[in-house]
């Protein structure tokens, strides 16, 4: 019997130390076999998400940032920070193991893998977007090398708490 | 200084190719000019490539802005698309041989007299869909006239110290480290591309992002007053990487009752299987070794198109 409520203890606090950010892990996958993930979806403005990415085309370069989610088969825009040519800010950023010269030391590389972790900061504002109000979404798209291909797109939608 | 200005534009306007339209599709490649009329080969780099179709890469007499060249070679012909069938993927090396003569039905164009160029347009798949067109002139020798009246410079390039070739590819696996030299025979500055996205090219350090197809390495002599400008393309065909346990390395002794923290993933990021047998054990990421012999058979998957499954033993013996 004291086994019994010991293994009953055990799996209680086993539960209790799932927190609710682990429940809300968040994952999609694109279809060329990358996936993106989130460790929250429900947020408040000014918190971090830790966004991590895996199995993507190494020869491609993407922007990873917060957007106002387009309609569909449109270009994400706008995005928090805006298309980070800069590869500086903490709201997007360009990953990129093969970026023209003028790249060079601006974006940052794939780990082997077509792998990335960051953390992306959110804002309730995006622009004049209020994203209490409007979709907006951790985005990842194609650079803007190949700014008018939508295949690279891949969304995971973020609630901003009020 | 209104005259200089206008010289200036209406050189670059000679220097520059202007597509027909916006075309989506980035072309990279050469060389383009003073082509041997019988054996030029010129090595192309697509970027932007369309998602909605492949592209043909056609030899071609220009024809008028706004209409498609009717005057092509067909021997010349390309396909460059997804498709197995097609002649190049578009991440390839692909190599283009145009000539400077042809024949298309009655009419035989020579190249040296008619204005030949390189012609980008969509395959079959999207016929009347011209917004991939795009025309890229080529120059061939014309003989005496246009000979070289100093040698070309000489290039003689290599990747951790193994000569590189402009016929045969050179080996590289997936992100092994490859630094890249060069030197020009007549002592000329050169400069370095990679045409391929498939390779990174940061500095002299060569990164292959793929662990098949190839790249192309493009070193270009400026020339000198004894030797003229030369563009050499070494080709480098890659394979798939090696895994291995990066920082960490197995010991292969240990102390009888001691712990060693292992790495759960390889150099690549793909997760570790340890098994172990004889006077050890592994549990939480760590080995620990009793009195005798311990063997260590680690495992790791491997990664379609970047890199081999990993498998190897190891003993370690308790001191």
């Amino acid at each position: 019997m004291k086994r019994v409520a010991l293994a009953l203890l055990a799996t209680v606090l086993s539960i209790s130390l799932v927190s609710p950010a682990d429940a809300a892990v968040k994952t999609v996958k694109g279809g060329l076999g990358q996936s993106l993930s989130a460790t929250q979806t429900q947020v408040k403005s000014g918190d971090f998400v830790t966004v991590s990415g895996t199995n993507f085309d190494e020869t491609v370069g993407i922007y990873l940032g917060f957007c106002v989610v387009p309609k569909t088969g449109a270009t994400p825009t706008p995005c928090g920070g805006g298309v980070n040519k800069a590869g500086t800010g903490e709201a997007s950023f360009w990953i990129s193991s093969n970026p023209p010269p003028y790249g060079v030391g601006l974006a940052e590389e794939f780990l082997p893998g077509g792998r990335f972790i960051k953390k992306l900061k959110i804002s309730k504002m995006i622009g004049r977007y209020n994203c209490t109000k409007v979709r907006c979404a951790i985005t990842v798209r194609a650079d803007h090398l190949r700014s008018g291909d939508r295949s690279y797109d891949l969304f995971i939608p973020i609630t901003v708490k009020k | 200084m209104k005259k200089i200005i206008i010289s200036i534009v209406l050189a670059a306007s000679l220097i520059i190719p202007a597509p027909a339209q916006a075309a989506e599709t980035k072309f990279a490649g050469g060389p383009l000019t003073n082509l041997d009329s019988t054996a030029a080969s010129i090595h192309i780099a697509l970027s932007n490539f369309p998602v909605k179709g492949g592209l043909y890469i056609q030899e071609c007499v220009q024809a008028p802005s706004g209409i498609r060249p009717a005057l092509c070679n067909k021997a010349a012909d390309l396909w460059i698309s997804t498709d197995k069938n097609a002649s190049f993927a578009p991440t390839a090396d692909i190599v283009f041989k145009p000539t400077g003569v042809f024949t298309t039905g009655a009419t035989t164009v020579d190249c040296t007299v008619s204005k030949c160029g390189i012609f980008l347009r969509f395959d079959h798949t999207l016929p009347a869909d011209l917004s991939e067109d795009q025309f890229i002139p080529l120059t061939f020798k014309t003989g005496a006239a246009t000979s070289p009246t100093i040698p070309a410079d000489e290039i003689t390039a290599t990747i951790n110290g193994v000569a590189l070739s402009t016929k045969t590819a050179i080996k590289l696996e997936y992100r092994a480290p490859a630094v890249l030299a060069a030197v020009s025979k007549a002592g000329a500055v050169l400069t370095y591309a990679s045409l391929a996205p498939a390779c990174a090219l940061s500095g002299m350090e060569i990164t292959a992002l793929k662990g098949s197809g190839f790249c192309d390495i493009a070193i270009t002599s400026a020339g000198t007053a004894m030797a003229s400008s030369v563009t050499f393309h070494f080709p480098i065909e890659l394979s798939l990487g090696t895994q291995n346990l990066g920082n960490f390395q197995m010991p292969t002794t240990l102390a009888r009752g001691k712990k060693i923290t292992t790495t759960s993933v390889t150099n690549f990021g793909a997760k570790i299987t340890y098994k172990t047998s004889g006077a050890c054990s592994v549990s939480n990421g760590s080995i620990s070794v009793n009195k005798g012999l311990c063997k260590v058979v680690i495992s790791a998957p491997g990664s379609p198109g970047l890199w081999k499954p990993l498998k190897a033993s190891y003993s370690i013996k308790s001191k």
